[in-house]
């Protein structure tokens, strides 16, 4: 009978316990679920009622319904089909985040590994490749700018290259200074989160692979860091394509709301027409949020799907 | 036939050790198109604007223009136009700005997302469960925000050129983002047996999670912090977008450089004056930098 007393009185403690905890979690909670449903919840939403409606001058929004949703979807298609501004935007976004991909993706493996191995230097780069991102990636486009504007054309001059061009005032050649101003940038976090994942890998793997044959950096990478290191990339890579039709890819730097319309980009379209046109335009950018989150989704979730297949250590 | 294969074997070693010599020499040249703007920068911020137009952009000054940076205090000012009429700020009510966005917006993040991380991180139940998940799907499922609607809704909830609360509402989902798994990692990670021993001597889950897991965790949060307030430091659009009553340094100089020559302003006053934007942000980057290279992992997405 006491030992019955006895284990209920445990059990309620437990259980006491255990309610305190969960009191406490969801106080801690209270906040960012508050949050998220007006910001995000009720944000989304509100964005789907905006591609129902028309905004006017002042940013009042009056709902019309199912026929306004099919105007707008219309005009989206359309300005597509001319190859208007956000056609081309479209375009640039896709062809933007491919270059950088698959540019960018092979050297952040091979200046991760000299990180990683400690190669002489490799400390001094480590601290540099941070830079740009940490003192400002505003300041830093800005003197790359005025570079471009200077030094450069100085120094093509010197190479005989006389009327050497501003290449980001041409529209022949911005785009391709962009993309590459981009890559020449991104270094900085990324590769820190290689290292890492590097420096997780247990020597004795390197030891017993060394044992085996392997006698250099693109055998070691090739079969024992990249697929180790697999669950790192599919994480960056997918938070990277959530990112395809949001990243301005610094045009706001350098141009404000200036760029020339050759190299637009959807993010940097999206911030032209929310902050630098009229409120009426509202709708055709709800309209064109909500397609291209649908037409990412699946990209994005494919490509996850694809890359838990393919992960060597996946469990 | 076996001298074919030694010789092949031979060529190849030759071959992958010249190729690893180049990617070296590849990231000694990387390196230092990083280090030449900064170089570039620091050199023609100091040169007599005169002299800048004459001689060549890539040589030193022929004498050192200290005044460049005494011009700056004075001439970068950005106007805005109130209720209550114009507004001109100078370079230290813009510092100040910059200062309390930055620092507000460093600890709104590491004290939410420190708190957030750790209810979801140390406690399961099906709440904490269904918030990880939700915030995995935000982060990989990709919301294309229209803009539009979000600056409509910040002024109608009245966030619309309000600091305090923009800060407090930044980031619709505090749950999501890289940061935030690293620290829900870091939660997990830690051993529950420093919590279960406070536990037993009567501390509650406050005191457990103030006195034992947050000390525990401080070298990853002033990560997040340090984060957080570059970021901020560094960012002139939240002002140029939802504080138009406000200006901070970096919208400051933006504004600055685009309207420098129209006023007779020359490169070296606006590299100048990136330089005293950045120079807070280069101290604070090397006062940090091993933390961060310490800190920073990432592993892989389960779900």
């Amino acid at each position: 009978m006491e030992k019955n007393t006895i284990k209920e009185r445990t059990a309620r403690k437990k259980l006491t316990y255990k309610r305190n905890q969960y009191l406490f979690a969801c106080t801690l909670l209270i906040f960012p679920i508050v949050l998220f449903l007006i910001f995000f919840v009720y944000g989304r939403f509100y964005s789907i009622f905006i591609a129902f409606s028309e905004v006017d001058f002042l940013g009042n929004a009056t709902f019309l319904g199912l026929d306004r949703l099919f105007e707008n979807f219309e005009r989206f298609f359309s300005q597509i089909e001319s190859g208007a501004l956000l056609g081309t935007s479209l375009l640039n976004s896709l062809k933007a985040w491919l270059i950088a991909f698959l540019i960018s993706n092979p050297l952040y493996y091979i200046f991760s590994y000299f990180i990683y191995k400690k190669t002489k230097g490799a400390g001094f780069f480590q601290i540099m490749t941070m830079l740009p991102q940490m003192i400002s990636s505003l300041i830093f486009a800005l003197v790359f700018k005025q570079i471009v504007n200077g030094p450069l054309i100085e120094i093509m001059n010197v190479l005989g290259q006389k009327d050497f061009p501003n290449l980001l005032s041409d529209s022949t050649y911005a785009f391709e200074l962009v993309m590459f101003y981009n890559i020449w940038v991104s270094f900085g976090i990324s590769v820190v989160f290689y290292a890492n994942a590097m420096t997780g890998v247990s020597p004795e793997i390197i030891e017993s692979a060394q044992l085996d044959g392997v006698w250099n950096m693109f055998q070691e990478l090739f079969y024992i860091l990249i697929p180790l290191t697999f669950p790192t990339f599919k994480t960056l890579l997918v938070i990277g394509l959530t990112t395809i039709f949001t990243t301005d890819y610094g045009l706001m730097n350098f141009y404000m709301y200036g760029a020339p319309s050759e190299i637009w980009n959807m993010g940097y379209y999206i911030v032209v027409k929310t902050y630098n046109s009229s409120s009426t335009g509202y709708p055709i950018l709800a309209v064109s949020g909500i397609l291209l989150s649908l037409i990412s989704l699946p990209i994005v979730l494919g490509i996850k799907k694809l890359t838990d297949k393919i992960d060597p250590i996946s469990d | 036939m076996n001298k074919v294969k030694k010789n092949c074997e031979k060529t190849i070693k030759i071959i992958v050790k010249i190729l690893t010599v180049l990617l070296v020499a590849l990231m000694f040249v990387y390196t230092a198109t990083l280090v030449f703007p900064i170089i570039w920068m620091l050199v023609n911020s100091l040169k007599d604007p005169i002299d800048y137009y004459l001689s060549s952009s890539l040589s030193f000054p022929t004498s050192v223009r200290w005044q460049n940076f005494a011009d700056v205090f004075e001439v970068i000012t950005y106007a805005v136009d109130t209720p209550a009429g114009r507004l001109e700020y100078n370079i230290f009510w813009m510092a100040y700005y910059s200062l309390l966005y930055a620092v507000g917006t460093g600890l709104y993040s590491v004290i939410t997302i420190t708190f957030t991380a750790y209810a979801i991180g140390r406690y399961k139940f099906w709440l904490t469960k269904a918030l990880y998940a939700i915030g995995l799907a935000v982060m990989i499922i990709p919301f294309v925000t229209d803009g539009g609607a979000g600056l409509l809704l910040k002024k109608q909830l009245g966030i619309y050129d309000n600091m305090l609360l923009l800060i407090l509402t930044s980031g619709g989902c505090i749950f999501t983002g890289q940061y935030f798994f690293i620290m829900v990692a870091h939660f997990r990670a830690l051993d529950k047996d420093y919590a279960d021993a406070a536990a037993i001597d009567g501390a509650s889950e406050w005191t457990i999670m103030t006195r034992i897991m947050i000390p525990l965790s401080f070298p990853l949060m002033s990560v997040i912090f340090v984060l957080g307030f570059t970021a901020a430091w560094n960012n002139y659009s939240t002002f140029l977008f939802y504080l138009p009553s406000y200006a901070n340094l970096s919208l400051g100089i933006y504004t600055f450089q685009l309207t420098a020559p129209l006023k007779g302003y020359t490169p070296p006053h606006i590299l100048a004056g990136f330089l005293v934007v950045a120079i807070p942000i280069i101290v604070l980057y090397v006062l940090s930098r091993k933390l961060m290279a310490q800190n920073l992992t990432i592993g892989g997405l389960k779900g």
